[in-house]
């Protein structure tokens, strides 16, 4: 038999029986345990299951004028209909609202009052960045080398009329409350006094004391409401509190099918709509509306709260 | 002994299990300890982060300090939702903070004060502000007026009666020719004020036309007397002369490098570079005097990489940049260097 350091001659060794039986057990043991914890560890859930996403009465839809769920598909009339929703309204910030313009190079002799491919874009313009031309983007003079890249990375779609925000969470931004609070800082809406959890998990909730205070249908802004945070893990901390959130298949977003639409608010809306799991400010207010935005300050005023807040 | 062998073994087991889940505990770097520069490498910096004002904590030094934090001083005065900012020389800064009210920031004297809290105007619900000898220049949105305090902060006169300007977002001084212009975005409209309060011109009007404005923003003069001014949603800055005549504009919308999709603040340094600040950007970008970009500083962040909402720039003689960083509660204070 040849001699070396293979494992032959390892087993060849003479040890005690009854050593080797425990050294036996003592490496099963230890593999048994980190077979069992290592499972622990990669089988968790949140990659391939929807996302707790709603919270709310499973019984009722979002039911409004303009029909059930609101991605922008349902409205009526698609993109034409989020125009005749928002215009004169608050968020309507042309400054000849509604008055057609002749759609200039593009298609000339024909009158919009939507789109219009220079100038500033119109009615959707001011929340919805148009893709820009390469020829549209500047080289910076001071930084020709180490700046690589042409956007701020700020529009999921930049290359397209649908672009929309960066989902919240989904990567260094998450913007759909930060959109809001850029106007609504006093800078250009109404000043919203609004708790911006920027860190996004709202674990501390010990200065979450804020409630959304409206009164007599009149803003009081003087209070707060926390947006941009984990809605399900803070609701894993107080769960006598918060009602858990449900996923997206559940019966009540049956006719849901956008992924960044918002919930117009009718007097039978007692569901909120969280987005990734986050609440954001979209969670409870709808900017393409023309009226009812604060959406809290009508008859959903008390439903809509008691969408997530047990008492 | 093959007992105790055996439930150390059994311990150890345990405890790599563990560690390989829970992974390392990472030791939070600090974000004091970065340095910023911008543009990175291989370009040469220009710019530099330098600090951060948070409130009064700012200067607690010593044992009653340390206390002070410890405890959680909640009287001491702490930015909130700043807006803006202007410098009063020898270390002083005037604060607008939407909630907290105007804030003196003494650097020199390392005090922190709220201003007129008993004064006979109401300052609830400030804007913008603006320093210019010895008096402040108050916006305020709450009385919608413009209220001209000493500075100690009380109140000695007011441009305008209740309810003339409904969100004076900025004020800015042109010092050599005695006079200051307040931006409305609610109106979209400029005005043009004597220091003593007398009104001299308008500029603009809202619109989408050559010198027409949609929710302007802020303003800033130039060396020449040129007012600049972000035209927030046209997505613009114009340029006007001392006399209000409409000369030129840049900029457009869009979320690439050179465009605008939030601009909020504006300042120039003593290069008469322009300083653009982006709410939906989370930067300022500059660019030279004709308008072509030269680079840009910032991103969303919480750090001192960046900004949250910023709101106000202003850059002082030696180009020092201040930013209100609105949603992250704080001053953020960057160098320009020298070109050499």
């Amino acid at each position: 038999m040849p001699r070396g350091n293979n494992l032959d001659s390892l087993m060849m060794r003479p040890i005690n029986k009854s050593q080797e039986k425990q050294s036996m057990k003592h490496i099963l043991f230890v593999l048994f345990a980190l077979l069992t914890l290592s499972m622990m560890v990669l089988a968790q859930p949140g990659g391939k299951q929807p996302l707790p996403n709603f919270v709310g009465d499973d019984s009722t839809y979002a039911n409004n004028k303009y029909g059930t769920g609101w991605p922008i598909g349902k409205f009526t009339g698609g993109v034409q209909g989020v125009r005749s929703a928002m215009l004169h309204g608050p968020h309507d910030f042309t400054p000849d609202s509604g008055k057609p313009f002749e759609r200039d190079s593009i298609a000339p002799g024909v009158w919009d009052t939507v789109f219009s491919a220079t100038g500033n874009k119109r009615l959707c313009s001011y929340c919805h960045a148009a893709h820009v031309p390469k020829t549209g983007v500047a080289r910076p003079l001071w930084a020709r080398k180490s700046v690589m890249g042409q956007t701020f990375g700020q529009y999921s779609n930049p290359t397209s009329l649908d672009a929309t925000v960066y989902d919240p969470g989904a990567g260094q931004q998450d913007n759909y409350s930060s959109m809001c609070m850029s106007c609504h800082d006093g800078s250009i809406g109404i000043f919203a006094d609004t708790k911006y959890e920027s860190g996004g998990t709202a674990g501390d909730i010990s200065h979450v004391p804020y409630i959304a205070n409206m009164k007599n249908g009149e803003f009081d802004l003087a209070h707060v409401h926390p947006v941009n945070f984990d809605y399900n893990a803070v609701q894993a901390l107080v769960p006598e509190e918060l009602y858990p959130a449900v996923d997206p298949t559940s019966a009540v977003w049956k006719g849901y099918t956008g992924a960044n639409g918002m919930f117009g608010s009718g007097s039978t809306y007692t569901t909120v709509r969280l987005f990734n799991g986050w609440m954001q400010c979209s969670s409870c207010h709808n900017p393409h509306m023309a009226s009812g935005i604060g959406t809290v300050i009508t008859s959903d005023y008390g439903r809509r709260c008691v969408a997530c807040h047990k008492k | 002994m093959n007992k105790l062998f055996s439930i150390i073994f059994f311990l150890l087991s345990i405890c790599l299990a563990l560690g390989l889940i829970t992974g390392c505990g990472s030791s939070r770097q600090t974000q004091q300890e970065i340095r910023y520069v911008w543009p990175e490498l291989p370009d040469s910096p220009r710019v530099a982060y330098l600090s951060t004002f948070y409130g009064e904590d700012d200067f607690s030094s010593g044992i009653s300090g340390v206390v002070g934090k410890l405890s959680g001083d909640a009287s001491a005065i702490r930015f909130d939702r700043p807006f803006d900012i202007c410098t009063a020389g020898e270390g002083r800064f005037y604060i607008t903070d939407v909630n907290e009210g105007v804030i003196l920031y003494d650097t020199k004297k390392e005090k922190v004060q709220a201003l007129g809290e008993k004064s006979v105007i109401s300052l609830k619900d400030p804007r913008g502000i603006a320093f210019a000898r010895g008096r402040l220049y108050v916006g305020v949105a709450g009385s919608k007026k413009i209220a001209i305090l000493d500075e100690d902060g009380v109140v000695v006169g007011a441009i305008g009666r209740e309810g003339r300007f409904p969100n004076p977002v900025d004020i800015v001084c042109d010092t050599p020719r005695h006079r200051i212009y307040i931006v409305d975005s609610k109106l979209s409209e400029v005005y043009a004020y004597s220091e003593n309060g007398d009104s001299l011109f308008t500029v603009g009007k809202r619109g989408d036309g050559d010198g027409q404005f949609n929710f302007p923003q802020s303003a800033a003069v130039d060396t020449a007397g040129n007012l600049y001014v972000v035209d927030s949603f046209n997505f613009r800055v114009e340029i006007f002369d001392s006399t209000g005549k409409f000369l030129r504009k840049f900029g457009s919308q869009g979320d690439v490098y050179g465009t605008f999709s939030r601009p909020k603040g504006i300042a120039l340094d003593s290069h008469q570079n322009i300083y653009v600040l982006d709410g939906m950007h989370q930067n300022f970008q500059i660019f030279n005097n004709a308008g072509e970009l030269l680079m840009f500083v910032g991103r969303y962040s919480t750090g001192n990489n960046g900004f949250i909402n910023p709101v106000s720039i202003v850059i002082d003689r030696d180009n020092k940049i201040y930013v209100t960083d609105n949603l992250n509660s704080r001053i953020q204070v960057f160098q320009l260097f020298e070109e050499n």
